[in-house]
C-alpha cells in the first residue's frame, strides 16, 4: 500500500497520499469536537451556512459557479458522528488537469476556493450573514423532521437514541428542533470561531499530485494570508478525547429494555442494540470484528442464513459494529406479526455464538471476507484518514495490513470469549398503529 | 481480442464476442486492489411478453418475475452460491433494472476461481416448487420495505402517471399478488428465453491482464454446449402518446410532502448516436438551469418551495424516456407551477451561453470521476452498451454539443401535453410517535 506523507503546518495537519491510479484529486478537511448537547445543533448547522458564501463569492450561486468553472470541482460539507465525537467534514474533488486539455492549474484554484469556504466565510459585523443563517435554520428544522421519512435509517437511529440516551453517542447527529430556534447569526459565528481555535484542521489530499506542491499551496491558502481568521498555530487540544462517555461500553448492565414505537407503516422494523466488552482500543478488537462478521456482516452470516434464508422472515437482517464504542446493532425488516419469531431466532444466533456453535467455514469465510474488505478499502481515497482519526480518538495505532494479519489469527476461542461479553441492551420495534 | 484506446482518458477497452455469442469487455485499471465483474442479461422488469424459444409459443409472465429470477439464481443443488464466493472472500450481489439483470462480484484474490463461479451459477438454473415458495416471503418483505419508502413511492407513482399500463410503470419487484402467482415453470421459461449467452454481456474491470481473463472465460464457455439462438422476440405495447394522468397522489407516514414531476418523451429515436446526443443535451440543460449553482435552484429554496435535495434526472432507453424534477416541498403545487413557468421562459429565451459552457465543463469533470470507481464505470458502461451506446465516447458527444442543438432539445422536450406529477403527502394524523 502507498505511504501517507505528513506535514505539520501548525494548526493545519496535512496528510498527502500521492497515487497515479485516480483521475481525480480528493481532499478531506476535518474538524473534531466532543459531542455535547449544548453544541451539537449549532455545529450541525454550520456546514450549510459555510457553503452559503465567502468574502469573495458572497452568494451560494457565485461560490458554486466558481467551483463548477473548474470542471465541476465538487465541494461538500457535512457533520458526522464517530463514537462520542462530532466532526465537521469538508470535502472536495477536482479532476487532475492532465486529463482535460487546456484546463490550466485546476488543483491550485480549487484549493483556494475550498480554503475560503473554511477560513473566509461571508461575515458581517462579527456574525454570519443573517439571512443565510435564518434561511438555513428553517431548512435544518425540516431536515430534522424529515429523519422519520426513511424508516430503515429512522429505526436504526431511534434504537441508538433509546440505548445511549445518557451518553454523547446517543445525541442526534443533526441536533434538536428546539435548539435550532435559539441559534442566531452571531452566536453561530462565535461557535465556529471557538471550534477553529480549539481544534486542529486535519487535511487529507489523495490523487496524482506532487506532495511538495500540495504542501506549498496548502500553506499559502490555509495558514499564511488568512488574517484575523487565521487558524490558530498552537491549538490547545493536541488530541480530542471522547471523555467520560467512552467507557460506558463496559458499565454494568441492566435488564434489556423493550421499546415499541407506532407509526403508519407497512413493514415492522426490529432493531437490537447490544453492548460488548471490547472496542477499537482493546487488544481483542479483531475478535470482535470477526464476531460481528459471523453474526451478521455477510450473506453467509448467521442472521442472513437463519432469519432470511431459512425462515423467510426478512429481506434484510444484518449487524453492524460501532467500533469506537464497542456497540453492536442488529437490524431487520419483518412482517409485524412475526415479531416474536424473529426476536427468538435472533436470540438463538447470539446464544449459538456464545456457546461456541461456530463452524470452521463460518470462521474462515468471515476472515476471508474481512480481508477482502480491508484490501478493497485501499481503493477508496480516505480509508487512511479514518484510521488516523481513530488513532487520535483512542490512542490505538492500527493499520490495514496489521488488521488483516490480526483478523487472520483470530481463533474460535477468541470469538467465543468476546461473544460471552455481548449483552442485549435495547430491543426497538417500529410497528403499525394497529387498532 | 480487439482493443479500443481512449488516448486522452488513458484508458483501453478490450472486447471479444465468443462463439456462443457472449460479449466480453475488459477494462484494465492499474493500481486497483479490487477486480469487479458484472454478468448482465438484456432482460428486466419491462419484458413481460415474448416468444419462448423452445416451443416457439408467445407467453405473458407475472410482473416482477425478472427480479424474482435474479433472487432464485443464487440457489443451486449444492446450496447457496453466496457460500461459494465466501470461500475466496469475494463480495457477490445482483440487481434488476427495467431492462437488465446483473450478477456481480468484487474480489481481491482468486479472480479466475470467482469468474468460474459467476459464469457457472448464472448459467445453471435450479428451481423447485419449494424454493420458489420460500422466496415469496423474502421478496414480500422487500416489497413492503419499498412501500414505506417515500422516494420509491413518489417515483413509481410518477411512472404510473406517465405510462399507465405500459411496462415501464411496472414495479421492478412486482406486487404481493403478482409474485404469488409465480411458478418454477414461469422461471424456466424466462430463463430459457433471456439467459442465452448471445443475450448477455460480461464486463471485468480491475488491474488485470486482458489476455488471461479472456482465456478463463473462453475455456469456461467452450465446455458448455449452447445451441445458436435466433434473436429474441419481445412484445411491448405501443408507447402511449400522452401520459395516462397528469397528477397522482397518496399518503405516507412522513414529515414533509415529496413531489416529482416531469415530461415524457413522445417518441424515442431508433438511432443510438442520436439518442446519446439527446441524452447529453437533456442532462446539460437540466444542470445549467437547475443545478446547485443555478440562480433558479437558489430561488426555489429562498422562496420556500424546495430544499437542498431538489434535483433533476433524465432517463432514455431504446423504448421510452422522461425527465424528472423535484424533491421535498411544503408547497408541491406551487413548486410545480414555478418550475413549469421557468421552463417555458427558458424554452423561449434559450439557455444563457455562460451557463451552457459551465455545465459542459462540469459534465466533463463528473465523467472523469466515474472512471475512478471500478464498479461505477462497469455498471454505467454495461447499461450504455445494452442501449447500444458507448459511455467512454460520451465525452466526444459532450464536446460536440452546440448551444443551438441544446435549445432545440429543450423546446422539443418541454411539452405541456407530456407533463405529469406525483405527490406523496404526510398522513393527516401527526407523524409523532407513541411508545408503549
Amino acid at each position: 500500500m502507498t505511504e501517507w506523507l505528513y506535514d505539520d503546518l501548525g494548526s493545519v495537519q496535512l496528510h498527502v497520499l500521492p497515487t497515479e491510479k485516480y483521475k481525480m484529486v480528493s481532499v478531506l478537511a476535518q474538524l473534531e469536537r466532543p459531542l455535547q448537547r449544548e453544541r451539537v445543533t449549532a455545529t450541525a448547522l454550520l456546514p450549510q451556512v459555510l457553503l452559503r458564501g465567502t468574502e469573495q463569492y458572497d452568494t451560494q450561486g457565485k461560490l458554486l459557479r466558481a467551483f463548477d468553472d473548474l470542471y465541476g470541482a465538487r465541494v461538500g460539507a457535512r457533520v458526522n458522528k464517530h463514537g462520542d465525537l462530532q466532526t465537521v467534514e469538508f470535502t472536495m474533488q477536482v479532476p487532475h488537469e492532465a486529463f482535460i486539455e487546456g484546463s490550466g492549474q485546476l488543483f491550485g484554484e480549487a484549493i483556494r476556493l475550498f480554503s475560503q469556504v473554511i477560513t473566509a466565510p461571508k461575515v458581517e459585523n462579527a456574525a454570519f450573514r443573517k439571512s443565510y443563517v435564518e434561511g438555513e435554520k428553517v431548512l435544518h428544522q425540516q431536515r430534522i423532521e424529515n429523519l422519520v421519512n426513511d424508516k430503515v435509517s429512522y429505526a436504526s437511529e431511534r434504537c441508538v437514541q433509546e440505548m445511549c440516551g445518557s451518553e454523547p453517542y446517543g445525541l442526534s447527529r443533526l441536533g434538536y428542533l428546539e435548539d435550532v430556534a435559539q441559534i442566531d447569526a452571531s452566536s453561530l459565528y462565535h461557535t465556529y470561531q471557538r471550534i477553529l481555535q480549539e481544534s486542529f484542521l486535519h487535511v487529507y489530499v489523495v490523487g496524482p499530485v506532487d506532495p511538495a506542491n500540495v504542501g506549498a499551496i496548502l500553506r499559502r491558502e490555509l495558514t499564511a494570508d488568512a488574517g484575523p481568521r487565521n487558524l490558530r498555530g498552537s491549538a490547545a487540544t493536541a488530541s480530542v478525547s471522547a471523555g467520560e462517555g467512552s467507557d460506558t461500553a463496559t458499565r454494568p448492565l441492566a435488564k434489556e429494555r423493550v421499546v415499541v414505537e407506532r407509526l403508519d407503516v407497512n413493514q415492522g422494523k426490529l432493531n437490537l442494540g447490544l453492548r460488548t466488552g471490547s472496542s477499537y482500543a482493546a487488544d481483542d478488537y479483531p475478535a470482535l470484528i470477526v464476531y460481528n462478521g459471523i453474526l451478521g456482516g455477510f450473506p453467509h452470516s448467521k442472521l442472513f442464513a437463519n432469519v432470511r434464508e431459512k425462515a423467510s422472515l426478512a429481506y434484510y437482517a444484518s449487524s453492524r459494529l460501532e467500533g469506537l464504542k464497542g456497540l453492536l446493532f442488529i437490524q431487520s425488516g419483518i412482517q409485524i406479526g412475526d415479531y416474536e419469531r424473529a426476536r427468538a431466532i435472533i436470540g438463538e444466533q447470539l446464544e449459538a455464538l456464545a456457546d461456541g456453535a461456530i463452524t470452521d467455514d463460518e470462521l474462515a469465510f468471515t476472515q476471508e471476507g474481512l480481508v477482502n474488505q480491508y484490501l478493497q478499502s485501499d481503493d477508496q481515497p480516505f480509508t487512511g484518514a479514518v484510521m488516523q482519526m481513530y488513532k487520535r480518538f483512542t490512542g490505538r495505532d492500527r493499520s490495514v495490513p496489521q488488521l488483516i494479519d490480526e483478523v487472520r489469527r483470530v481463533t474460535k476461542k477468541d470469538v467465543i470469549a468476546v461473544a460471552q461479553t455481548v449483552k442485549v441492551d435495547t430491543v426497538y420495534f417500529l410497528r403499525d398503529r394497529g387498532v | 481480442m480487439q482493443e479500443t484506446r481512449y488516448e486522452r482518458l488513458q484508458e483501453s477497452v478490450f472486447q471479444e464476442r465468443l462463439e456462443n455469442g457472449l460479449q466480453v469487455y475488459i477494462l484494465p485499471k492499474q493500481g486497483y486492489r479490487q477486480t469487479y465483474a458484472g454478468f448482465t442479461t438484456r432482460y428486466g422488469s419491462i419484458d413481460s411478453e415474448f416468444i419462448e424459444p423452445e416451443r416457439q409459443t408467445r407467453i405473458r409472465v407475472p410482473d416482477g418475475i425478472a427480479h424474482f429470477l435474479e433472487h432464485k439464481m443464487f440457489e443451486e443443488e449444492h446450496g447457496d452460491v453466496f457460500m461459494d464466493f465466501a470461500k475466496t472472500g469475494a463480495q457477490a450481489n445482483a440487481f434488476t433494472t427495467f431492462d437488465s439483470t446483473t450478477y456481480l462480484f468484487s474480489c481481491t484474490t482468486a479472480l479466475d476461481e470467482n469468474l468460474e463461479i459467476l459464469l457457472n451459477f448464472v448459467q445453471h438454473p435450479y428451481f423447485t416448487d419449494e424454493n420458489v415458495e420460500k422466496e415469496k416471503g423474502i421478496i414480500g418483505q422487500e416489497i413492503k420495505m419499498y412501500e414505506d419508502n417515500p422516494s420509491w413511492r413518489v417515483y413509481f407513482q410518477l411512472l404510473k402517471a406517465f405510462y399507465g399500463t405500459y411496462p415501464a410503470a411496472i414495479d421492478i419487484a412486482g406486487t404481493l399478488d403478482s409474485i404469488a402467482a409465480i411458478t418454477k415453470e414461469d422461471l424456466y421459461n424466462c430463463y430459457r428465453t433471456f439467459y442465452h449467452p448471445s443475450n448477455m454481456v460480461l464486463v471485468v474491470v480491475g488491474d488485470v491482464r486482458p489476455e488471461s481473463v479472456i482465456q478463463v472465460v473462453r475455456a469456461n464457455q467452450e465446455k458448455k454446449s449452447y445451441k445458436p439462438q435466433s434473436p429474441i422476440q419481445r412484445f411491448y405495447p405501443t408507447l402511449p402518446e400522452y401520459p395516462s394522468q397528469d397528477m397522482t397522489e397518496s399518503r405516507l407516514a412522513i414529515a414533509q410532502p415529496r413531489v416529482l414531476f416531469g415530461f415524457k418523451e413522445r417518441r424515442v429515436d431508433s438511432d443510438p448516436d442520436r439518442r446519446q446526443q439527446r441524452e447529453a443535451a437533456m442532462e446539460l440543460w437540466m444542470d445549467a438551469l437547475f443545478g446547485r449553482s443555478s440562480d433558479l435552484y437558489q430561488a426555489l429554496i429562498d422562496e420556500g418551495l424546495a430544499d437542498q435535495g431538489f434535483s433533476t434526472e433524465y432517463e432514455l432507453t431504446r423504448l421510452y424516456g422522461h425527465s424528472v424534477f423535484g424533491g421535498n416541498s411544503n408547497k408541491p403545487r406551487e413548486l410545480i407551477e414555478r418550475v413549469k413557468g421557468a421552463l417555458q421562459e427558458f424554452a423561449q429565451a434559450g439557455v444563457p451561453e455562460a451557463d451552457f459552457e459551465r455545465s459542459k465543463r462540469k459534465a466533463m469533470g463528473r465523467f472523469l470521476s466515474l472512471l475512478d470507481s471500478p464498479q461505477g464505470i462497469a455498471n454505467v458502461f454495461t447499461a450504455q452498451k445494452l442501449r447500444d451506446m458507448d459511455i467512454l465516447a460520451s465525452l466526444d458527444a459532450l464536446t460536440q454539443l452546440r448551444l443551438d442543438d441544446l435549445n432545440a432539445v429543450l423546446r422539443d422536450h418541454v411539452d405541456d401535453a407530456q407533463f405529469a406529477a406525483s405527490i406523496v403527502w404526510p398522513e393527516d394524523k401527526s407523524a409523532g410517535a407513541s411508545s408503549d
